[in-house]
């Protein structure tokens, strides 16, 4: 938390026109990466559907599961230069959980029909949650992207409500995840950085903006954070994000 | 949570209620890859008509000449038109049909910075990046969306307010899957009909549960509208603190810190919602207005400036922004530009008669402005015989100007003639009231202005207050000659008018049927929509109306 608004001061303090500048064209740059690249991975998508169904080539499905990782990096590059330097907020709403969490999946499901993976909702039908959509579906996207990596067969995400949070979970079951990474929970989700490997390699951007997007989701005094066990609804990684 | 649900099988493709096959599709992207990515998308749905456009304008080409069932609109196009900008003139020029669902495809998490008016809507919004599944489950979504409000949608669009609410009541109870999309709705419609109250009782009951924008801005509004200005400023803050790019919250405090009387916070607020999202043409007008008033002229220009060129593929394209920037130039001491200004305000409006008015007073200011008396003279003349031929069918905004040009050459009677006649039929409208004693304010005679408005007000007044009282005693006859009569001197008085209509009504439900009071009751009520299409006792009038001519058939 403290981590989150200490950056966000450094980026208003520093007004000099020419960072200011420099910043917008990086951001216009990755909003015009993004696109290109939008069209690279529809396209891949098209190949792969018009290839044989029963037997997508290995390859073409690696280059369409690493152009999806850029793809996510630059969308959550994009969210964080609207929440820091536009202060873009959550717009929190009410929705129907299960309806959004299918969604979602939607998202990934090129990759998952690529690679074979079954993918289940596990949610009651009458959950409803309050969240800002767009946000949380980035989330869960990178979160169910970095599963596709490790998981072996199959990928479940629940919702369910705990201790007044609406916890959302993607669970995996491959390896599961390090002990490393599990160990920084002790300092909290909001702990950053410091070469966490979270589904973009080290950068340590996946978790920092999952972590941005559950804190900004706020209520009655509480604040949303995220957390990594193993051995949940499947016998590898799960990872949760918890909105109040 | 003990009852959990598998939903199993969901990323096999879902049933479709959607035959893509007869479906007719418009894709509107300035970005060739773009459009033909999403037509490719939605042709392997089993859609084979499907239209693109690169830009608003042959958007629209297209919509004239054809009909759609789905539109799929970027919001960002270039340097033209936006998206919001082509469904908002598709609407006002009527080309969609009732059941289009419009889909507007926006950059990630920018939702509230691109949000129209509540009118000119679109149906769902899409964010990019998306893939072929998510579209279609978006368009499967849109489509059981519209059919599930069509009833209520479609008294909505004959403005059956009153209604609507019942039929959104009846849904919220059956608790329904867009629960609080009904309940957002029927608050709108409260606040349609102005009861502030009801919709101020259902933003709390949504608040209670949660701190959410679209119920805060809504209290504030009804706030705003029960003349409690210091909770509603409280309450935009609120709203702006925790979400700066919330647009709508700036626009409504910049409205109540004028309310208020703060010109300075007023412009500082809506200066900051410009600086974020300088493309919404109304807000540009809005800060030129604020401006215009505290005589900054600079921001003035630079807004109307904006607002001209925003204009130009915009329902909102206004004559009176050519002016106004040309105004705010020529005091700025530049009487040059000005006058090109106005130029192509006439090169860009031929034969109307408005604009040409609109052209004429400005010249008058600006040449003066710029001590060339004879060009101005001109200009007056030519102002004075186009006002004349408008005659009565003028707009109010116009009068009130001309009335300042009358005064500004001198011919003091004649301006207050105009003055007294606006005043007279707008006579309980406080908002209008205060802008004309503003006008003889600025031009250094606040106090004759208070005096010709007192005294146009009361004559009205006291007229009115007969007519109310006659009908209360059930002299419903004398009422309605007593209200005609008036009507002969005030037709565009909307008090008068709507009493007239409520003793008409109370007459034939007293009387029954009547073929002639029914046409004069219809009359006043288009003449009301006419001057002020969301009043709000139009719809409940217009029940009784209804009413009277189902009994008799």
């Amino acid at each position: 938390m403290s981590a989150q608004s200490n950056d966000k001061e450094d980026l208003t303090a520093d007004k000099s026109e020419d960072n200011a500048d420099f910043v917008a064209i990086l951001a216009s740059a990755i909003h015009d990466m993004k696109n290109s690249l939008g069209f690279v991975l529809n396209s891949l998508d098209e190949f792969i559907d018009e290839a044989d169904q029963s037997q997508p080539p290995e390859r073409l499905v690696r280059v369409q599961y690493e152009a999806k990782r850029v793809n996510n990096n630059l969308v959550r590059l994009l969210a964080l230069y609207k929440m820091q330097c536009l202060g873009v907020s959550a717009n929190i709403d009410e929705h129907d959980v299960g309806e959004f969490l299918q969604e979602c999946m939607l998202q990934d499901k090129p990759i998952t029909d690529a690679k074979d993976i079954k993918v289940n909702v596990e949610c009651s039908g009458e959950l409803m949650g309050y969240f800002d959509s767009d946000l949380v579906m980035g989330v869960l996207g990178n979160a169910v992207t970095n599963a596709v990596r490790y998981t072996k067969n199959e990928l479940i995400v629940s919702a369910e409500e705990v201790d007044g949070y609406l916890k959302i979970s993607v669970h995996d079951d491959g390896e599961g995840f390090p002990e490393s990474m599990l160990s920084s929970n002790e300092n909290g989700a909001g702990d950053v950085g410091h070469g966490v490997s979270f589904s973009s390699g080290n950068t340590g951007l996946g978790l920092y903006f999952s972590s941005l997007v559950a804190a900004l989701h706020k209520n009655k005094g509480r604040s949303g954070f995220i957390d990594f066990t193993n051995g949940c609804a499947l016998s590898g990684g799960c990872f949760s994000i918890y909105l109040p | 949570m003990c009852s959990i649900r598998l939903r199993e099988g969901i990323l096999k493709t879902k049933d479709t209620v959607i035959d893509y096959s007869k479906k007719k599709f418009l894709v509107i992207d300035d970005f060739m890859d773009m459009r033909s990515m999403i037509k490719h998308m939605v042709e392997s749905y089993g859609v084979t008509k499907v239209d693109t456009a690169a830009n608003g304008e042959s958007a629209i080409e297209l919509l004239a000449k054809n009909s759609y069932d789905i539109m799929l609109c970027d919001y960002n196009l270039g340097d033209g038109m936006d998206g919001q900008q082509v469904l908002e003139e598709a609407k006002h020029k009527n080309l969609l049909k009732f059941s289009t669902a419009v889909i507007m495809i926006t950059a990630e998490n920018t939702r509230e910075m691109v949000m129209g008016a509540v009118e000119y809507q679109p149906d769902d919004y899409l964010s990019k990046p998306f893939n072929k599944h998510m579209l279609r489950d978006r368009l499967e979504k849109v489509v059981a969306k519209k059919s599930d409000f069509e009833t209520i949608e479609r008294a909505i669009d004959k403005q059956k307010y009153a209604e609507a609410i019942v039929l959104c009541e009846q849904r919220i109870k059956e608790k329904p899957k867009n629960l609080s999309e009904f309940i957002r709705l029927s608050a709108d419609l409260y606040m349609k009909l102005g009861k502030y109250d009801d919709a101020a009782r259902i933003f709390k009951g949504v608040l209670a549960t949660r701190d959410i924008s679209w119920a805060q801005l809504g209290l504030g509004k009804t706030c705003f509208y029960n003349d409690s200005f210091m909770e509603a400023r409280e309450i935009f803050e609120s709203i702006i603190s925790e979400n700066e790019t919330y647009m709508e919250a700036y626009d409504w405090l910049g409205k109540t810190m004028i309310k208020l009387g703060d010109l300075n916070e007023a412009e500082n607020v809506i200066k900051s919602a410009v600086e974020k999202s300088p493309k919404a043409i109304l807000r540009q007008m809005a800060l030129g207005d604020i401006a215009l008033k505290k005589k900054d002229f600079s921001v003035a220009e630079k807004a109307f400036k904006k607002a001209v060129t925003l204009g130009k593929h915009s329902v909102h394209k206004n004559p009176a922004n050519y002016t106004n920037q040309a105004k705010a130039l020529a005091f700025n001491s530049s009487g040059k530009d000005a006058v090109k200004v106005i130029a192509k305000l006439r090169k860009e409006f031929p034969d109307d008669k408005d604009a040409s008015l609109h052209a004429a007073m400005a010249e008058n200011v600006v040449y003066k402005e710029m001590g060339k008396d004879d060009a101005a003279e001109k200009a007056f003349d030519e102002a004075q015989s186009l006002y004349s031929e408008i005659g009565d069918k003028a707009a109010s905004d116009i009068s009130v100007e001309m009335a300042q040009v009358f005064y500004a050459n001198g011919e003091k009677d004649k301006g207050s003639e105009i003055i007294k006649k606006i005043v007279q039929n707008q006579h309980e409208d406080e908002d209008a009231l205060k802008d004309i004693q503003d006008v003889f304010t600025s031009m250094g005679m606040e106090d004759e202005g208070k005096e010709i408005i007192t005294t146009s007000k009361e004559g009205v007044i006291k007229l009115n207050n007969e007519g109310v009282q006659l009908g209360k005693q059930g002299k419903l006859d004398e009422a309605i000659n007593l209200f005609e009569k008036a009507l002969e001197e005030l037709e565009g008085n909307k008090v008068i008018n709507l009493n007239l209509v409520r003793v008409l009504l109370s007459a034939m439900e007293k009387n029954g049927k009547d073929d002639s009071q029914l046409y004069k009751a219809r009359q006043c009520m288009l003449r009301v929509e006419k001057i002020d299409p969301l009043n709000n006792s139009i719809p409940g009038l217009r029940d009784r109306y209804d009413k009277i001519m189902q009994k008799a058939s």
